[in-house]
């Protein structure tokens, strides 16, 4: 996910894959800014995190 | 004797001790001042005036018939509106919640009336403790006593607006990623985040069930600890409270300084993030103050900032979601925007995402524990710039991040927030102490012995 068509040209088939996955296209007709926004939060925040093996010990 | 409002919950008990100050008169000086001064502030959701001298008139009767409670017996508390008050709504300043009366106390007011504090009513916050500050909520968010323009911090405003500005001397507060440190920072007094499971979260609007800590909040760290004495304790009803046996957390705070390691963990606001200069320079004075008093100062390396807040947004963006995730799909437009789009990023984080931020959580656990090896206690900013203007939107987005309180709720260690300065603006600069897990009581008898080292937390804001 990128985030970048989002921001300029409106989502594309995967982001509203995601949205309809989390069942809030409802939501997303009424607020796309805020579905959008809280989008980008998740990529930011999960871009945060290093890369990282759950099987290591 | 100080003026009533600006008196401690230990100087209030002592008055009252001796007899040379009643319930009935305390209550009365603070709903004046609070009628005088909370239409500007705003730190009240619902004031409770009638109750609260039911409340006070019996205080005083057992009081004064020598049949004390404890320290807290007649001292008048201030509740954040998440936690339920058996009577009255608990709205989590939401037109979702607005009806929401609540039909039991939560585990801390129960234990809270049980040792005769008075509930004066319910407080301020963002929408669910964590939309806000914003315009767009049933009720209107706290100011700053020390400038109402600027933002008194979160999401515990309330409780942090009405303790500085004398309104009353404890509250309670709730913390899943700083909101008990940020007003405290903020507001220039003194907050903290206890251990992990040492303070019940039963019957206290949840976001994230490993993150959410409920928090005291006073003047002093004197105040924090007797508060603290009074709500820690082990609950069966929530699975994160823990059998500690700890208790007695106010009864010596004093700490001989000479040979305490303290830890000043540097990256956090030279390099992960950059502070405001003022605050840089101000933490350099706590630890020159340390120094001072016979501590060893030394520079810890923890994980990086960055991945704290990451790691502590994806977890609480995860546990939060289920919790909002039908009422998002169905009646999103009954929200702030704020919570609106920070409670639907849960919806997309996946199982991977969280098993990660999960697994990584334990490593910095461990990190953290690691360096309490060498230290006895931490030293880190908590704000990483004085609070800015409360309508500017712009700026608020810009300094959500700028601020070190996301480590200790991802690994639980107890953390305070203290007053340490004041910026050439005139708003209050912090500093923060952690201490290792369960030992609440150290970083508590830090905090108290740096303010009574420095005395910033005795000063009061100008709207007083």
């Amino acid at each position: 996910m990128t985030g970048k068509s989002a921001d300029t040209q409106g989502p594309d088939e995967f982001l509203l894959g995601l949205i309809r996955a989390a069942g809030l296209e409802k939501t997303f007709a009424e607020y796309p800014a805020d579905v959008l926004a809280a989008l980008r939060g998740a990529a930011q925040e999960r871009d945060k995190m290093p890369a990282h093996s759950v099987e290591s010990r | 004797m100080t003026e009533l409002h600006w008196l401690t919950a230990s100087e209030i008990a002592a008055a009252y001790a001796a007899r040379k100050l009643s319930p009935v008169e305390l209550l009365e000086a603070l709903l004046a001042r609070i009628a005088k001064l909370d239409p500007k502030l705003n730190a009240f959701i619902r004031l409770d005036a009638d109750f609260a001298m039911d409340a006070a008139r019996l205080a005083e009767r057992e009081l004064f018939a020598g049949r004390s409670r404890g320290r807290l017996h007649g001292v008048p508390i201030g509740i954040k509106d998440i936690f339920d008050v058996a009577g009255l709504p608990t709205t989590c300043n939401s037109k979702l919640m607005l009806d929401n009366v609540a039909t039991r106390d939560a585990h801390v007011v129960a234990r809270l009336r049980a040792a005769g504090a008075i509930i004066l009513g319910k407080l301020g916050t963002h929408e669910f403790a964590i939309g806000g500050p914003s315009f767009d909520l049933p009720f209107p968010p706290p100011r700053n006593p020390w400038n109402p323009d600027h933002h008194p911090g979160g999401s515990s405003s309330g409780s942090g607006a009405g303790i500085a500005a004398g309104l009353f001397p404890l509250a309670l507060g709730s913390d899943s990623g700083g909101s008990v440190r940020h007003p405290a920072s903020a507001c220039g007094i003194t907050g903290l985040k206890p251990t992990y499971g040492l303070v019940s979260r039963t019957g206290v609007a949840p976001l994230s069930f490993t993150v959410d800590h409920v928090g005291p909040m006073a003047r002093s760290a004197e105040d924090v600890a007797l508060l603290l004495d009074a709500i820690a304790g082990h609950d069966p009803r929530d699975p994160g409270s823990v059998a500690s046996g700890q208790h007695g957390f106010g009864d010596d705070l004093s700490l001989d300084l000479r040979g305490l390691r303290v830890g000043f963990v540097r990256h956090f606001h030279e390099q992960d993030l950059t502070a405001d200069p003022e605050v840089l320079a101000a933490l350099e004075q706590v630890a020159a103050t340390f120094a001072t008093e016979g501590a060893t100062v030394s520079t810890i390396v923890l994980p990086p900032l960055n991945e704290f807040a990451g790691v502590c947004r994806v977890i609480l963006g995860s546990e939060v979601w289920p919790t909002h995730a039908e009422r998002l799909r169905s009646r999103a437009g009954d929200y702030g925007q704020l919570s609106r789009q920070r409670l639907m990023s849960g919806a997309f984080l996946s199982a991977d995402d969280y098993l990660r931020a999960q697994k990584r959580r334990s490593e910095m656990k461990a990190a953290v524990d690691e360096a309490f090896g060498v230290v006895d206690i931490l030293l880190t900013a908590s704000a990483l710039a004085p609070p800015c203007r409360i309508e500017d939107a712009e700026m608020l987005a810009a300094t959500h991040q700028l601020q070190a309180w996301t480590p200790f709720n991802v690994t639980g260690h107890p953390a305070v927030s203290v007053m340490a300065g004041v910026s050439k603006s005139g708003l209050p600069l912090s500093a923060q102490l952690v201490a290792p897990a369960l030992r609440d009581s150290l970083v508590l008898k830090a905090a108290n012995v740096y303010e009574r080292s420095t005395e910033w937390h005795s000063l009061r804001p100008p709207v007083a």
